[in-house]
């Protein structure tokens, strides 16, 4: 009973060499010729087809997943551009992909648990331990995307992942399955047998003033807050201006001060990125909104970011007895990187410290994190997070 | 009467139970009251401080925005330098043109973080040309190369050094530059050299959110200062370089005129050498038979000859032997001057040389009474010269001190090393030269016209032989001189090794 795992990387700038390379360096570490499944992470700048093509030709029989992401983490690096492979053979681990191919309003519900279907189908009968959902970060509203997934297992199995992005220009990601690249879907992968999960998520934000209630939400807009226009309350904190800011320059504020949405079973905040401010007043954000939550500001900074990088790595750690993991990824909030700058890779490292500096590991940076808000109760209702950290190991 | 019960009694008791239920019912109520009031009191604490809490939370936001803000342009400002030194050192240390934009296409996009780069050039006809494009299509660049070949507006700004920015331009230029380019944010300036307005660079972000700073501003003002200096240094270079390419040339047509020009003076230089030597040959040839025949006359082998005959004899003699002393330095010079001397280079004391040089020459000193000092230090290395010829340098040289030194002169000869060789100075406190006089002086029968020169004759040949004689020493010679103060000879011969 064995897992090997290999991890190749390439930066060239044509995609088939690119791709070519990547994946002989991943079959070289792994010291395989044939292998159970692949995960491509790729930047948008290659040819998301093309890239596909030359994997297929070095991987033939094995199960594709993947994405497009606004970085790759290695374990010594991180780069906005290339091309990564994680290449696994497992006599102990099953694996099953699926997709749903297009995703359009009306019809997540639906994608979620079509998605469900197929990778189910492709799982076979094993006894199934845990989902990995590779969706389109661009996607409207992911979370009801992940309903559906978690409905069509009866809420059994945790349901954890990542939204794909591009190169933070928010305009288009695509994803891998199988042989298709796709656009506007979402991909899955089904994991189980002879293994344990880790799953580790925190943002490092804390709460900031007095809390307020959202009296009138739907689906992911605040409509208001307090019995005020949503957009006046934020006002309130970031001053008049946030008013006029709508999308073009708010970015930067969202990431710095998410919406931190307190759950009152849960006990946890679960943290919202404000994409928008409507011309009424209702704010636009990433990801549901609970009617009738409290709500805070939520402020963090490098230290508090990094020490949350830890205490998820921590959190892997406890869930896996304190077994070191067979290798682990990272999904990591794209504005976490945009926050963390040069840390981001001193954040790398001090994961790696705790889950293990020969561990093979990748991570992509991505568009909203899926995963139940507690890592301890990992199998609990999963939900589409913004700016944390996800960490997933296997051991 | 009720069974000895009073109603009155009856009546008061209750009276009073129902007076003390009330009263505690009041007492209950007041006290409840007191409860809500200090509840609410404590509520409204709460609420208090709970809005200062808030209050004090959007100050914190607010501060902590100024400063990420503050941090975010520091930092920015921070990459875009080292990105600018980084791009600067790249396209200064080339002066090709097209390297320049090479490197320039390698590390703009991805050192200043734009989404955009773009730079324009006129050719020679003043069409615009694109020598650099990041994240512009070929048609979309040729696009906007049409349009703004159509619309002069913008370049016309350019040309007079003005540039545009989407933080400082106005409304109506930055919507016409915003669609002409395909871009929210931006940033253009132009290029400017010596010969004026040599392009434009363009700077953007499609993203809207990916906004221009005041940082930027100035780095990309630096930046096309930085390209169009480096331009013109291509250009300078280019230049030096065709210049240097036609002074070469020249020196080639030159050296190769001086070359073939040297080869005819050599030819003459020759051929005159050759002349003089035949000639000299065939004028010895005769004079000997002349002083023969002059010398068997005045013997009286033929017959007594009268005395008048005898002077007259005797000055075709004296004449002779000037003759061939002026023929021998002809062919002594011719012999040197072509190399047809052989040097019996050996090893000589310089001070027995001079030592020589005083016995030879005290006769003559003394009749002007010249004094003679010699300047040698003791140990003074050894000579390799061929002794033969250095004497003729001193006597010619000493010779002429003393001619050109008035009566009670001096006359020095000093020695001393310098490198390989002695330098020797032989000074007169003579009539000295003029500055016309001493740059002629080393020519072959160039003779000073002094009043000295025109009562004594000399064939003007004499330092012309030192020159060589210390020339074939590979020694050199020159002169200082100053006029009715002294002239000093200066010359140098080989050390022995």
């Amino acid at each position: 009973m064995a897992t090997h795992i290999g991890i190749g990387f390439s930066q060239k700038s044509n995609v088939a060499l690119a791709a070519q390379e990547a994946s002989i360096l991943a079959k070289k570490q792994a010291q395989q010729q044939f292998f159970d499944l692949v995960l491509i992470l790729s930047s948008v700048h290659y040819n998301p087809a093309d890239t596909l093509e030359t994997v297929r030709q070095n991987f033939k029989q094995t199960k594709i997943i993947g994405c497009s992401t606004a970085g790759i983490i290695l374990a010594d690096r991180i780069e906005t551009r290339g091309i990564a492979i994680l290449a696994i053979k497992s006599t102990e681990i099953k694996f099953g992909v699926g997709a749903s191919p297009s995703i359009v309003p009306g019809n997540f519900y639906q994608a979620g648990s079509q998605l469900a279907q197929s990778t189910s189908l492709n799982f076979g009968p094993n006894r199934r331990q845990l989902f990995l959902l590779l969706t389109d970060g661009l996607i409207e509203n992911n979370s009801i995307v992940i309903k559906g997934i978690r409905e069509a297992f009866n809420n059994m199995i945790p349901v954890v992942g990542a939204g794909s992005s591009d190169d933070f220009r928010f305009q288009k990601t695509f994803q891998f399955c199988q042989d298709q690249s796709l656009t506007n879907a979402a991909v899955g992968l089904i994991m189980g047998g002879e293994m344990k999960i880790g799953i580790g998520l925190k943002h490092g934000f804390k709460p900031l003033g007095k809390p307020r209630i959202i009296d009138h939400a739907q689906g992911n807009i605040i409509k208001t807050i307090d019995g005020q226009k949503a957009a006046t309350v934020l006002a309130e904190y970031f001053g008049e201006d946030t008013l006029n800011f709508h999308a073009k320059r708010l970015s930067r504020m969202a990431m710095l001060y998410p919406l931190g949405i307190y759950i009152e079973n849960e006990g946890e905040y679960l943290l919202r990125y404000v994409l928008d401010i409507n011309p009424d007043g209702a704010i636009i954000c990433q990801g549901n909104i609970p009617q009738g939550a409290r709500v805070h500001i939520m402020l963090g900074n490098k230290d508090s970011y990094k020490q949350a990088a830890v205490d998820a790595a921590n959190e892997v750690r406890h869930l896996l007895l304190g077994k070191l993991p067979k290798f682990f990824i990272i999904f990591e909030s794209l504005t976490r990187h945009k926050l963390l700058g040069k840390s981001s890779l001193l954040e790398v490292q001090m994961i790696r410290e705790i889950l293990g500096y020969t561990t093979p590991m990748i991570g992509m940076y991505s568009l909203g994190e899926i995963a139940a808000l507690k890592s301890i109760d990992y199998i609990a209702e999963p939900y589409l997070q913004n700016q944390m950290i996800l960490i997933l190991a296997i051991a | 009467m009720y069974n000895g019960i009073n109603p009155i009694t009856i009546f008061s008791f209750l009276s009073l139970t129902a007076f003390l239920i009330a009263g505690c019912l009041v007492f209950i109520v007041v006290q409840r009251n007191k409860k809500i009031k200090h509840l609410t009191a404590s509520l409204d604490k709460l609420l208090n401080s709970f809005n200062s809490l808030d209050e004090q939370a959007k100050l914190i936001v607010k501060t902590d925005l100024e400063l990420n803000k503050a941090q975010e342009e520091l930092s920015k400002r921070l990459i875009g330098l080292n990105a600018l030194q980084k791009i600067s050192r790249l396209i200064t240390t080339t002066l090709d043109a097209n390297e320049i934009f090479n490197r320039l296409e390698k590390s703009l996009a991805s050192d200043l973080g734009f989404e955009k780069i773009l730079i324009l050039m006129p050719d020679e006809n003043k069409n615009l040309l694109c020598r650099l494009q990041a994240g512009f299509s070929k048609e979309f660049t040729e696009q906007i190369i049409a349009q703004l070949s159509k619309d002069q507006t913008l370049l016309t700004d350019l040309r007079e050094g003005r540039p545009f920015s989407s933080l400082t331009s106005t409304k109506q230029h930055k919507e016409k530059i915003c669609s002409l380019f395909g871009i929210e944010h931006f940033l253009l300036n132009p290029i400017i050299t010596q010969d004026g307005f040599t392009g434009l660079l363009l700077a953007g972000n499609q993203s809207p959110e990916i906004f221009i700073t005041e940082g930027d501003e100035e780095l990309i003002s630096i930046l096309a200062n930085q390209i169009g200096q480096s331009l013109e240094n291509t250009q300078l270079f280019e230049q030096v370089y065709r210049s240097r390419q036609d002074l070469e040339l020249k020196i080639q047509d030159r050296t190769k005129q001086l070359a073939s020009a040297l080869e005819e003076v050599q030819k003459i230089s020759k051929n005159k050498s050759d002349f003089v030597s035949a000639v000299s040959h065939e004028l010895r040839t005769p004079l000997t038979s002349i002083k023969g025949y002059a010398s068997i006359l005045m013997a009286g082998k033929i017959g007594e000859i009268p005395q008048e005959v005898k002077d007259r004899l005797e000055k075709i003699n004296k004449h002779s032997d000037n003759l061939v002393k002026f023929i021998n330095d002809l062919l002594d010079i011719s012999r040197i001057e072509s190399g047809r001397v052989e040097m019996k280079l050996i090893r000589h004391d310089v001070l027995s040389i001079i030592d020589n040089l005083r016995d030879l020459l005290t006769p003559q000193m003394k009749d002007k009474n010249i004094q003679f000092k010699a300047d040698v230090p003791q140990g003074i290395p050894e000579l390799f010269v061929d002794i033969s010829q250095v004497d003729r340098i001193f006597i010619n040289l000493l010779s002429n001190a003393i001619k050109f030194t008035p009566v009670g002169g001096i006359i020095t000869i000093s020695a001393k090393t310098q490198n390989d060789f002695v330098l020797f100075e032989v000074t007169d406190t003579g009539i000295g030269m003029t500055e016309e006089d001493l740059s002629r002086l080393f020519s072959q029968f160039y003779r000073i016209d002094n009043e000295i020169n025109r009562n004594v004759k000399g064939t003007g040949l004499g330092l012309s032989l030192v020159k060589n004689i210390v020339e074939a020493h590979k020694g050199k010679i020159w002169v200082t001189s100053q006029v009715n103060a002294g002239t000093t000879f200066h010359f140098t011969l080989p050390i022995a090794k």
